[in-house]
């Protein structure tokens, strides 16, 4: 049962913050999963009259408002084009038009969900969060951290990175079993492994990915995916998601192999 | 704790007073706008589907409180279109034991604004409708009414600029 004792729409980021610092105060992102399961907020904070909506791109990469829904992610021209289609292959899955109008990034990110496809993505890029006192963090330090006082604003993504996102589902639209990012730019080749399904992982591939031959990749995928742990649930075991981790990685590489590689 | 809401209800200006934790589903309902269906309540079934400012979203994870200040359109507020639509919709089979219609055309309407061309191919209108789940169609029925609805759309355009030339 959800319960929520006062509700408020702050009209700066300081008012928001101060709310923030309130005991019992959560920020509501898409409230998409907020009646999952029992919750009682003594101050519900919500951002949408803070004009945190928006994707502007400039010559290095995207800003992205912490209250830009899926739905605009996933049908926006620019960001798609300079990613190969990678966000709208991440979100279009996400059970339905209607739920992501509602579902935000910045509450993907900062819900650092295990399920999470946006945040598998993420990982994979050049990417950082922008917190409102704390200034920009990695987006690697961020998703390591498992809990957080200051207010998610925007989200910077750089270009310099080529991404593949692959996820293998039981049904179309069903949370991922396992999901995988992989990307490459000039300081390498690097994948995420999300959905295993705790929160993604960032693993570092070798620099000669892109030369080697089948069994090669295989060995390569196999090791990646086996650098990190899984847990076993609904949509599969363990064993079952090191295995599909494995083949996802490895479709990854030949795939951005088959794209040119680097970007 | 309630808040004093004021938003647009089908063209209607309304204040109400809800609690922080109403979610919008309950609210109309309660105003009498039953066309808004309770379903899963976790997001999953398009059944709760309404118009936020013209986009569809799911009125039962949507906290009422977060209307303020907007445009909430239901089925209610669109009788004529969903006539129409419930015309095709049946004409194919599609309106069997009906529980999902409301949230479906409410998200068929919407389509005339992601796709303003109106022709929407049928893996953008499968794409598209994936959040509308049915018990008794099987969707086919679904997918062939949309198709002839958008086909009529774009032939009533094209008669309109004929006209007008």
């Amino acid at each position: 049962m959800l319960h929520i004792n006062h509700y408020y729409r702050p009209d700066t980021l300081e008012e928001a913050w101060q709310l923030r610092q309130k005991k019992g105060s959560a920020i509501l992102g898409g409230t998409g999963w907020l009646r999952l399961g029992e919750h009682t907020i003594q101050h519900a904070i919500d951002l949408s009259s803070l004009d945190l909506s928006y994707i502007q791109e400039d010559e290095d990469g995207f800003l992205i408002g912490a209250m830009t829904t899926l739905r605009e992610i996933e049908i926006n021209e620019p960001l798609n084009k300079a990613f190969d289609g990678a966000f709208t292959e991440a979100v279009w899955h996400i059970v339905g038009v209607q739920f992501r109008n509602c579902a935000t990034i910045g509450g993907s990110a900062y819900g650092r969900f295990g399920f999470s496809d946006v945040l598998a993505l993420l990982l994979a890029l050049d990417c950082e969060v922008h917190l409102y006192k704390e200034g920009w963090v990695p987006i690697a330090e961020f998703a390591g951290r498992s809990n957080e006082a200051d207010l998610l604003t925007e989200i910077r993504i750089r270009k310099n990175r080529r991404v593949v996102y692959l996820s293998e589902r039981l049904n179309a639209n069903d949370f991922p079993a396992c999901a995988v990012a992989v990307s490459n730019g000039t300081d390498g080749w690097r994948c995420t492994i999300g959905a295993r399904p705790c929160r993604a992982k960032l693993v570092t591939l070798p620099t000669d990915c892109g030369s080697r031959d089948e069994s090669g990749l295989r060995k390569i995928a196999e090791k990646a995916a086996a650098s990190v742990t899984y847990g076993g649930g609904m949509r599969g075991s363990a064993a079952y998601r090191q295995a599909v981790a494995a083949v996802l990685i490895r479709r990854g590489i030949q795939a951005l192999c088959a794209k040119g590689g680097q970007a | 704790m309630n808040k004093a809401v004021t938003f647009t209800l089908n063209g209607k200006k309304i204040t109400r007073e809800f609690p922080c934790d109403l979610f919008l589903l309950e609210a109309l309902r309660e105003m009498g706008c039953k066309s808004v269906k309770r379903g899963c309540e976790t997001s999953a079934c398009g059944l709760c589907t309404v118009w936020l400012d013209e986009k569809p979203v799911l009125s039962c994870t949507t906290l009422a409180v977060r209307a303020d200040g907007h445009r909430i359109t239901t089925l209610e507020g669109l009788q004529d279109e969903a006539r129409i639509i419930g015309g095709y919709l049946a004409d194919e089979g599609g309106e069997q034991c009906g529980f999902c219609s409301p949230g479906l055309i409410m998200n068929i309407l919407s389509m005339e604004k992601a796709f303003p061309e109106l022709n929407p191919s049928e893996a953008e209108i499968r794409h598209y409708l994936e959040g509308n789940l049915c018990r008794c169609s099987g969707y086919e029925s679904h997918i062939r009414a949309v198709t002839h609805y958008f086909a009529a759309k774009r032939a009533e355009r094209d008669a309109g600029k004929e006209e007008t030339k």
